[in-house]
């Protein structure tokens, strides 16, 4: 009965019932679209439009992440702009220069200052033009010791006289299966949605809690503060009613988060801090609607709090801050590693 | 049943009650009397143990459990609750099992036809008496009442008046502020007469058209002495 007067405000079930479902929400779209966006745009830039240029990006296939957009001039303010990882501009007549065994600086590769990949796509069009090139040589070199031989022919199986050898080789293993994460990984990528789980959590919490305020400046206080215990009651039941709904709300968004992320469910043993935050939330909001009888200071001490508990987060989370003791009189640090 | 010996009380350096005593027997019923700004509401709190007094002791002696009800000035309720949740809710939390009480207090209040009715839909002299039906729902043995009749129509003053006097000649005491002579009239045995913060005089009520030392009241006092006679 008296939990009906806690959520009386139409507000209350709007934030109890359509936040979650935004938040979830919020965060199968965000991950779903950073999957989705995860290219590498590459220019292969063709001024000739030459068969051969076709023809090695045949040969190349799909590399993922990148995505090889064939063009006929560079993209300088694409390039300059960050938006095209790498540009790698063909020579004219390229396939009679490799024929010609004049194999140096076919490509032209311009990057921006800011690339990080495109080294590997270079790695790989290196390894493709090599055939070519070895391949070229080898016919070279066969009619140039035997003046009957057929060049094309020699050129078609040059690998078999002629394959590159590597200088030195690196031992290499590749897993197949399940990629292991270890733990640390797992609450980093999720302690971004346990901070928005908490803020939504500190928003609800002191929303319930205003009814308090409510009813101090309306002198119910006054009226139970006459019957033993009758206080310690309302507030034991209103502490149970929140860190219950919080829980359960907590629970089921964090899974879902974390389902969406890695295809299982959120590990109990983490879930344990979360809801001790709870606890501790539930614990301080009830306190600050003992300490601060008005509406405005209430919710100014609530705000400082929310707030300087998020730029501590966020500065230890990208390494500005060292963890100290004190950063955890802020409930979010608990939620990091 | 309670006495105050000597009672000050001092807010931010104000001095709001300056030497109080007084005692309050079983079945009497006071009306403490005076203009605003006088200290009654203070008073009426240091005796039902809402307020502790800077200086002095307040000694009780009750037999109950729960032998306070308070009616605050303010509707006291919560909103979303219906009259019925009200009533429930305030029986659970004193523990009153006594249905035949808060049966007959529903009748006497007239409260049977808007018990399931939110008290926000409520006119003002009905929320009046929920304020009231709630404040006493566990039969206590002394009843504080702070300007409960402020608003109430007719009607509704008279339920509330025919209740307290019923419960009044039980034995249950009384204490009340009010401005409204009709209501000192018919609920009053004793009035207390305060007046900046200073006991001025107690009244017999059947004394009160007798008064002798009207003359030595404040002006504002003097004039709400008047009003009773227009």
């Amino acid at each position: 009965m008296i939990i009906r007067a806690f959520i009386k405000r139409r507000f209350t079930f709007i934030l109890l019932l359509v936040v979650p479902i935004l938040i979830i929400l919020s965060f199968y779209y965000l991950i779903k679209s950073t999957a989705d966006d995860l290219e590498v745009p590459i220019v292969f830039v063709d001024s000739a439009d030459q068969p051969f240029v076709h023809e090695l990006i045949e040969e190349l296939g799909a590399v993922e992440p990148f995505r090889i957009e064939l063009e006929k001039e560079v993209p300088w303010d694409q390039l300059m702009r960050g938006e095209i990882e790498a540009v790698f501009h063909f020579k004219e007549d390229i396939l009679n220069q490799i024929h010609d065994g004049d194999s140096n600086e076919l490509i032209t590769w311009y990057r921006h200052e800011q690339s990080l990949f495109d080294g590997l796509i270079k790695e790989k069009l290196a390894s493709t033009m090599v055939n070519y090139i070895v391949r070229a040589e080898a016919a070279n070199v066969i009619t140039y010791y035997d003046e009957f031989s057929d060049w094309e022919e020699a050129y078609m199986y040059g690998l078999r006289y002629l394959g590159p050898e590597p200088i030195f080789q690196m031992r290499f293993q590749s897993y197949e299966g399940s990629v292991a994460q270890d733990d640390s990984s797992i609450i980093a990528d999720l302690s971004f949605p346990r901070l928005i789980v908490w803020l939504y959590v500190i928003i609800l919490f002191s929303l319930l809690a205003q009814t308090f305020i409510t009813w101090h400046k309306e002198d119910i206080f006054k009226r139970l503060k006459l019957i033993p215990y009758s206080i310690f009651s309302l507030q034991l039941t209103w502490l149970i009613f929140v860190i219950s709904v919080g829980t359960i709300l907590a629970f089921i968004i964090l899974n879902a988060i974390h389902f969406n992320l890695n295809d299982s469910f959120y590990d109990p043993s983490l879930f344990i801090m979360d809801v001790l935050a709870i606890i501790v939330t539930a614990i301080l909001v009830l306190l600050g609607t003992k300490i601060f009888y008005r509406k405005q200071s209430f919710i100014a001490f609530v705000l400082t709090y929310t707030i300087s508990s998020i730029i501590i987060f966020l500065l230890i989370d990208i390494g500005l801050l060292n963890e100290k003791w004190w950063m955890y009189s802020f409930i979010p640090t608990w939620l990091l590693s | 049943m309670l006495s105050l010996e000597n009672i000050s009380f001092r807010k931010r350096n104000e001095l709001i009650l300056q030497q109080f005593s007084g005692t309050v027997e079983r079945g009497n019923s006071i009306t403490i009397f005076g203009p605003n700004g006088a200290g009654k509401s203070t008073l009426m709190q240091i005796m039902a143990g809402l307020l502790k007094p800077t200086k002095g002791k307040r000694k009780t002696s009750f037999v109950r459990k729960n032998p306070i009800g308070y009616v605050p000035q303010q509707l006291a309720l919560f909103d979303g609750l219906t009259v019925k949740d009200h009533l429930r809710f305030y029986q659970k939390l004193t523990k009153q099992r006594d249905e035949a009480f808060v049966q007959e207090m529903i009748d006497v209040l007239n409260l049977n036809e808007i018990m399931n009715k939110r008290v926000e839909k409520l006119s003002g002299g009905m929320k009046r008496k929920v304020n009231l039906a709630v404040g006493i729902i566990h039969q206590p043995e002394i009843i504080f009442l702070d300007e409960a009749f402020v608003g109430v129509d007719l009607a509704a003053k008279f339920d509330m008046l025919n209740w307290l006097k019923q419960l009044n000649e039980r034995g249950t005491t009384i204490v009340f502020i009010t401005h409204d002579w009709h209501v000192i009239h018919a609920l009053a045995k004793e009035m207390w007469l305060l007046d900046e913060g200073v006991f001025i005089d107690h009244i017999q009520m059947d004394e009160i058209d007798t008064f002798k030392n009207k003359n030595k009241l404040s002006i504002p006092l003097q004039k709400m002495f008047d009003a009773n006679r227009t």
